[in-house]
């Protein structure tokens, strides 16, 4: 399983019992010692949707007495606790329990435990100021504090969020009218083909005779040359949008006859039936 | 009198024709000067020269204009061709009355073309007879106070009019009117329209361009409205086809008696590639055949010049003495 980097550098969190109640009168009492490495556990968020991954902290717990503790965590939502001597357990394992009991010989022999932090903390806004919590029999209790929460964002994060946050707009903005703009100049050209199949029907008629020559000619070499010059001349090239007019002249180009009478068929309906009796040769 | 060195064994200048058009109209002693590379189209109607320089098939259709389409770039033979295709046609049908225009971009309109083609028939009419040429000039001052102003003048109609003038005062004299368009940014339907418009006046047109391609163009509309077409190209030569066009040619001028040592002597092999040497990663080289005569005419002309100071030169023209005359024209 993976494990995630420590989120800060090395710390120490001490606490001392009693607990506040008899922290006057049990001052002389050995003190339960909790100590681990960090004070802040970052948690990775996870990318576009996947599982939050727990996190795994191991802390160490000693006494100068013999006392009997029990366990727990406050604050850090369903943080678990295990053993931890051999390292941590398997995260998703059952090893792991809400609270652990432990009893110290009193001779300061240290006892490693697991701490594995409740993955939820790593959606919540703030960082989650909690405790690790160990109560003796006669309530003593002794704590260390222990922060949790999402990484923060990078520098270069907030930075990509911030000029996305400037950008964004001003895109889709542009993108917007860019569309309208084609929009509307499709229209027009598309209105000034339809007025010009209307009002230029003989020349359209001419033109696409001339082609059908075209097409049943022997010996052409350059049977698209000839049909541009022949769009050309009768102003049918340039009634065409302007998508289209490019596609026609690569195609006449490259000598592409069929492609020319596929695209003039589908301009011009009127000139099927020219097209379609001759049929390119090529 | 020999041409050139006298160890060429040459009777007369193989090339005397190097840079003007052949014309056995004029003279019919040019025909030996012919050769067959055109590439001939409607091998039905017009086709294939032969050893003497006649054209073996020569189809004219009675009735309706006949249009003869001559096609190719700038000298490679195109108005030679014309030139026999008048004679064949002389040949057969009597002098013809030949009418030449040029097609430009600044006179495209029939009405300029029309007017102008008539003047100009005039002129030809005149060497023949007076009589019929002032008749055709009444024509054309009649059609003129015909046509009420502002009215598109119908040139079809003049036509038919000069036309029938001349059936009655030159009857058999065939008319021929012949377009030239040379200029490349002609357009493929100029010629076309210039054509339409001397159906039924003429017995023969003759277009003459510069893009195969126009000439196909041409061919097809006429073909499809079934009139009389031939279609002959006149391609840039390559090299097989020329080594045989200079031993006929060598072989004609050949001094009686004499032994050359092989058919294109004076000119050797090595020479002949030299002037067909492509540049360093081009394909095979294609020569109109005007070029290639007149750098080989000046080869022969530089070697004389050469030899007249070196007598002892071998008189063959070998790969070095090409490439010397071609650093010189």
């Amino acid at each position: 399983m993976r494990r995630n980097r420590p989120a800060l550098g090395a710390g120490l969190a001490l606490a001392l019992s009693p607990a506040p109640a008899h922290s006057e009168t049990e001052a002389a009492k050995p003190a339960v010692l909790i100590s681990n490495n960090l004070s802040v556990v970052r948690l990775r968020q996870p990318f576009f949707g996947g599982p939050f991954e727990p996190r795994c902290l191991r802390f160490r717990i000693t006494s100068a007495r013999k006392v009997r503790l029990t366990v727990s965590t406050i604050g850090l939502g369903r943080s678990r606790l295990a053993g931890g001597g051999q390292g941590c357990p398997p995260l998703d394992g059952a090893a792991w329990a809400d609270r652990l009991f432990v009893s110290l010989d009193g001779s300061f022999h240290a006892r490693t435990l697991a701490l594995r932090v409740d993955p939820a903390l790593a959606q919540t806004a703030e960082l989650a100021e909690g405790e690790i919590v160990a109560v003796d029999e006669a309530g003593n209790r002794a704590s260390a504090a222990l922060k949790a929460g999402p990484n923060p964002p990078s520098s270069l994060w907030t930075a990509f969020t911030w000029f996305l946050g400037l950008l964004a707009p001003i895109l889709v903005g542009g993108i917007a009218t860019e569309g309208f703009r084609r929009r509307q100049s499709w229209n027009s050209e598309k209105e000034a083909l339809d007025s010009f199949r209307e009002l230029r029907g003989t020349s359209i008629a001419v033109a696409c005779e001339e082609i059908k020559i075209v097409l049943e000619a022997e010996h052409m070499e350059r049977p698209g040359q000839m049909i541009y010059d022949i769009l050309n001349k009768h102003g049918i090239l340039e009634s065409l949008p302007r998508s289209t007019r490019r596609k026609m002249t690569d195609y006449c180009r490259a000598n592409q006859t069929s492609a020319i009478v596929q695209l003039m068929r589908k301009q011009f309906p009127m000139c099927e039936e020219d097209l379609t009796a001759s049929g390119p040769r090529r | 009198m020999a041409f050139g060195h006298p160890g060429w064994q040459l009777e007369s200048n193989p090339f005397p024709s190097a840079s003007v058009a052949l014309s056995p109209l004029s003279d019919s002693g040019q025909l030996s000067y012919y050769f067959d590379f055109y590439e001939w189209r409607d091998t039905g109607r017009v086709a294939y020269i032969d050893a003497q320089g006649r054209v073996q098939v020569f189809q004219l259709a009675s009735g309706p204009t006949m249009t003869f389409l001559i096609s190719g770039p700038t000298g490679c033979g195109r108005s030679s061709l014309e030139n026999l295709i008048l004679f064949e046609l002389a040949q057969r049908s009597g002098e013809p009355l030949v009418v030449s225009q040029r097609l430009s971009l600044s006179a495209q309109d029939n009405f300029t073309r029309g007017t102008m083609l008539v003047q100009d028939l005039e002129d030809a009419v005149r060497q023949r007879s007076q009589a019929v040429a002032d008749t055709i000039l009444s024509t054309f001052s009649r059609w003129q106070q015909l046509t009420p102003p502002g009215v598109q003048p119908d040139i079809t109609n003049l036509l038919a009019r000069i036309r029938r003038n001349i059936e009655q005062g030159l009857p058999g004299a065939p008319i021929v009117v012949s377009f030239d368009a040379l200029d490349h940014s002609i357009g493929h339907d100029t010629g076309l329209e210039a054509l339409e418009m001397v159906q039924g006046f003429a017995d023969v047109a003759i277009l003459s361009v510069t893009i195969p391609d126009h000439a196909s163009f041409v061919r097809s509309r006429f073909s499809s409205r079934q009139r009389p077409v031939a279609w002959i190209n006149a391609p840039r030569i390559q090299e097989s086809a020329f080594r045989q066009y200079l031993e006929r040619r060598m072989g004609a001028e050949r001094a009686a008696g004499s032994t050359p040592p092989h058919a294109t002597y004076p000119l050797s092999d090595e020479a002949i590639s030299t002037l067909f040497a492509p540049a360093e990663g081009s394909g095979p080289v294609e020569l109109s055949i005007r070029l290639a005569i007149q750098k080989l005419a000046g080869a022969l002309a530089y070697k004389e010049r050469a030899m007249a100071t070196s007598p002892t030169m071998s008189p063959q023209l070998d790969a070095e003495d090409v490439r010397r005359s071609f650093a010189r024209q």
